[in-house]
């Protein structure tokens, strides 16, 4: 046998493939596949949420309900008058649901829709107030996020993003713990389209109310004016600029002739009671709530 | 915010690795290239005995071995890959490079003992330091060890 030293030509132990092709490739590819399964569920999800008979009320929902609305009641005369105006307002709507409203000291200006047909209004917001119909917008505002059932979309497709990075990032990444503390809280942000659909709804749950629509934009033209002084970076990560939704709300009550009214000013039992009245520092889990309020 | 600085983190080590990785692919991979051509003319075979073996006259096992590690870059992509399956490219050139280096450490060895050729070589494959990343343990590094009988043959006239 005869032994003849050879160098091969070329190297048959390896691809040919350039490394940040295939980089590119794979990573694009799995990031897209994740998005798309991402956005099917999360359709599919808001396909079913819209399919919810509306006489059916979650379990779930009524048990955040219960842990909201157990605490005590700081103004006994204020609350009962604006869960009054609640009530006139959802029997527009609904035959029977009942809704609950409870006010919280708070120089925070917002109002907070929670599981379980709960609203939170709190006093900064009730102080910036000079008129029932505004109250009423406000309200009303919340309402329909209920009649859509908003926060049920927005836990769903948390759900589902958490599952999607468990399953890639592994159940203990730092990734999914994170994700997880995000969006499986009642810390929910609504996006601009839900925030429209309430306030169109409210506009017309308005008009239904009083026969007219003044003071429908009159709170959001207020805060709108306190977004230019002082850019507040919590106000723009929660909702459109109220200067948008000002001009949405006219361009609304221009298309459909909406009439103008007569304001009707709040009743004495709030305004003695919320106006200078002390806010103290907001509790923790309230503050857990507050990003999907009317602000 | 943090989760974001992660990921630029990442991205940065990730091209930092590519780049020096490549560097350091394509220098191993020539000083490979010139060390086959010195020792080209030393037979390395993987039979257990040869034709001629009464003319074997000294026998010594000779070893040669080298540890590699793989880069980051490396890494990610043979993570993305077990996500997929198939090929995973990254990992050939490193393990390609492993075994030709070892046998040329091997050829060394006979070498500097004076033999004609190496008989029964074999190869073993270890891996050392489990790289964690994310609590999922990796192999980073491996040592490939490639060992054999050095023989010197009777001069034939």
């Amino acid at each position: 046998m005869k032994f003849t030293p050879r160098i091969l030509s070329e190297n048959v132990n390896i691809s040919r493939t350039s490394p940040l092709r295939e980089f590119f490739i794979l990573l694009g590819g799995i990031l897209g596949v994740l998005v798309a399964v991402y956005l099917l569920l999360g359709f599919a999800w808001d396909s079913m949420v819209d399919r919810i008979p509306d006489r059916i009320d979650l379990t779930f929902e009524r048990y955040f309900g219960k842990a909201a609305a157990g605490k005590g009641c700081s103004f006994p005369r204020a609350e009962p008058a604006v869960q009054s105006l609640l009530d006139d307002l959802a029997a527009l709507q609904w035959a029977d649901r009942r809704f609950t409203v409870r006010l919280v000291s708070d120089k925070e200006v917002n109002a907070v829709a929670l599981p379980g047909d709960t609203i939170l209004v709190y006093t900064g917001l009730l102080e910036k107030i000079d008129s029932e119909n505004e109250l009423a917008m406000v309200l009303a505002h919340e309402l329909g996020h209920f009649f859509r059932r908003d926060h049920l979309r927005g836990l769903g497709r948390g759900a589902v993003l958490v599952i999607l990075s468990a399953a890639v990032l592994g159940g203990d990444s730092s990734g999914t713990d994170l994700l997880q503390r995000v969006l499986l809280t009642t810390d929910l942000k609504y996006s601009r389209k839900q925030e429209e659909y309430a306030d169109k709804f409210a506009l017309a749950l308005l008009n239904k109310k009083y026969g007219h629509v003044s003071g429908a934009t009159a709170f959001f033209e207020k805060a709108s004016r306190k977004e230019r002084a002082g850019i507040c970076s919590r106000f723009f990560m929660t909702h459109p600029l109220s200067r948008y939704r000002v001009e949405a709300l006219r361009r609304l009550i221009e298309e459909q002739g909406l009439p103008a009214g007569k304001l009707k000013p709040l009743s004495p039992e709030m305004v003695t009671e919320i106006k200078g009245v002390d806010q103290g520092a907001i509790s923790r889990d309230e503050g857990m709530y507050r990003s999907h309020g009317v602000l | 915010m943090g989760q974001l600085i992660n990921i630029v983190l990442m991205m940065v080590l990730l091209a930092v690795a590519y780049g020096v990785g490549t560097i350091v692919e394509r220098e191993h991979y020539r000083k490979i290239l010139l060390k086959e051509e010195q020792y080209l003319d030393l037979p390395v075979v993987t039979s257990r005995r040869i034709a001629e073996n009464d003319d074997i006259l000294t026998a010594v096992l000779v070893s040669g071995s080298v540890v590699i590690s793989l880069d980051y870059f490396k890494r990610f992509l043979a993570g993305l890959r077990n996500i997929v399956g198939g090929r995973v490219s990254s990992y050939e050139t490193l393990l390609d490079r492993g075994r030709r280096e070892a046998v040329l450490r091997m050829k060394q060895a006979a070498y500097e003992m004076g033999a004609d050729m190496v008989i029964n070589m074999r190869f073993e494959r270890s891996s050392i330091g489990n790289v964690t990343s994310d609590r999922k343990s990796q192999i980073g590094c491996f040592e490939l060890l490639a060992y054999g009988m050095a023989v010197t043959l009777k001069k034939k006239q």
